[in-house]
């Protein structure tokens, strides 16, 4: 047990003091099960080091995500993430608009939270693995913070927004709101769905710190990878959001079930096993030594 | 000059018992000391300056050990504490 914690606390993209405290709280774990001198006191000191562990990498993520740092200097981009939304809102409410006679800018408007639902994955993993060397690597906290706010986003402003959208939407059909329509998503369904979303979003960061960490992507050919990354996440927006959060439903649409939830759990999985692998393999910069032929 | 409850209490018991392990100053703590936090504090009083530690063993476990000014700082801690109480009594 204490192996695999390790393992996978030491994948977990950590600032430098934080890792010092897990480090050290591992060591004294280590020391402790060494020294025990019967089975019973080896378990006990298993309990206590499984409890100092969560406590350690709890306080650490609280104090990191309150360290505003990994946000300084990142204005600009948040600034490009905003315009390509609010375009992306505007192209896809045009058309809807004009068909049923709405006002353009509401339902625009109404459309901004899905479309940054959708964004926030890969925006959040370019914006964080393209690092200049002045700036501060984004930690586990910074992952958390997001993951709140993607909880936020996909838990109750997408919803919302989404629900007024298709009343103005129904009543430019002329039809009778709550009627015909299929029922939204179950608790439990919705539940899985929203929390799925959030941990894909964490995960997302935790892969972007790793690479920032590693391979930071310094130059602008990353760029070149954005319509591959959306290509690559059309089928997981389809399963996800495409179903769950919005889309004018009518009554012979199936039922959407726990499907969308367990695409986000696994793309979550998937992404945060990758980057916990990725975060523990040691790069070993050659040195003169190296080369050196003696 | 400040400290932090937990401050004050690991440079206290770093004073009287000298370098130590983490894991020792939450055993001479009773409980006061957790072993989870021990560290994150121990780690921001380093930065502070009260604390210094080095490796202490093959196992990667660091001996603490106050500073001068981290001493000092624990000096001033306890005469602001006696004035208060003195004041709090007159």
């Amino acid at each position: 047990m204490r192996r695999v914690i390790a393992w996978c606390v030491a994948g977990l993209p950590f600032g430098a003091r934080s890792r010092r405290a897990i480090d050290e709280t591992l060591n004294d774990w280590t020391h402790e099960v060494r020294e025990a001198p019967t089975r019973g006191r080896r378990t006990l000191t298993g309990v206590q080091g499984m409890l100092s562990i969560a406590r350690v990498v709890s306080i650490s993520i609280v104090r990191e995500a309150v360290d505003p740092g990994w946000c300084r200097e990142l204005a600009p981009r948040w600034g490009l993430v905003a315009a390509v939304v609010m375009l992306l809102a505007l192209a896809t409410a045009a058309p809807m608009a004009d068909a049923r006679g709405v006002g353009t800018l509401t339902v625009a408007v109404l459309n901004v939270p899905l479309l940054l639902l959708a964004v926030m994955p890969p925006a959040i993993f370019l914006m964080f693995a393209w690092r200049p060397v002045s700036r501060a690597v984004p930690t586990a906290g910074t992952a958390c913070v997001l993951a709140v706010v993607g909880l936020a986003l996909a838990g109750w402003l997408v919803p919302f927004s989404s629900d007024l959208l298709n009343d103005i939407l129904r009543r430019s059909l002329g039809a009778t709101i709550g009627s015909d329509y299929p029922p939204p998503l179950s608790r439990s369904e919705a539940l899985l769905a929203v929390t799925g979303w959030a941990c894909l979003v964490a995960a997302t960061a935790t892969c972007a710190a790793m690479v920032a960490r590693r391979a930071p992507l310094r130059t602008h050919w990353w760029l070149a990878a954005v319509p591959a990354i959306y290509l690559a996440l059309i089928p997981l927006f389809t399963y996800t959001i495409g179903e769950s959060f919005l889309v004018f439903r009518s009554g012979g649409d199936p039922a959407v079930g726990f499907r969308p939830g367990i695409a986000s759990w696994t793309t979550a999985a998937v992404l945060m096993t990758i980057a916990v692998t990725f975060g523990r393999m040691d790069v070993s910069i050659p040195t003169s030594k190296d080369f050196s032929h003696d | 000059m400040l400290l932090a409850k937990s401050e004050h209490l690991i440079l206290t018991v770093l004073t009287s018992r000298g370098p130590c392990y983490g894991l020792e100053l939450v055993q001479a703590s009773r409980g006061r000391l957790k072993r989870g936090s021990v560290y994150v504090t121990l780690g921001r009083m380093e930065e502070k300056g009260y604390v210094t530690s080095s490796a202490g063993g093959d196992d990667g476990r660091r001996r603490y050990r106050p500073t001068a000014l981290g001493e000092r700082a624990l000096m001033a801690a306890l005469a602001f504490a006696g004035k208060i109480r003195l004041e709090a009594k007159a």
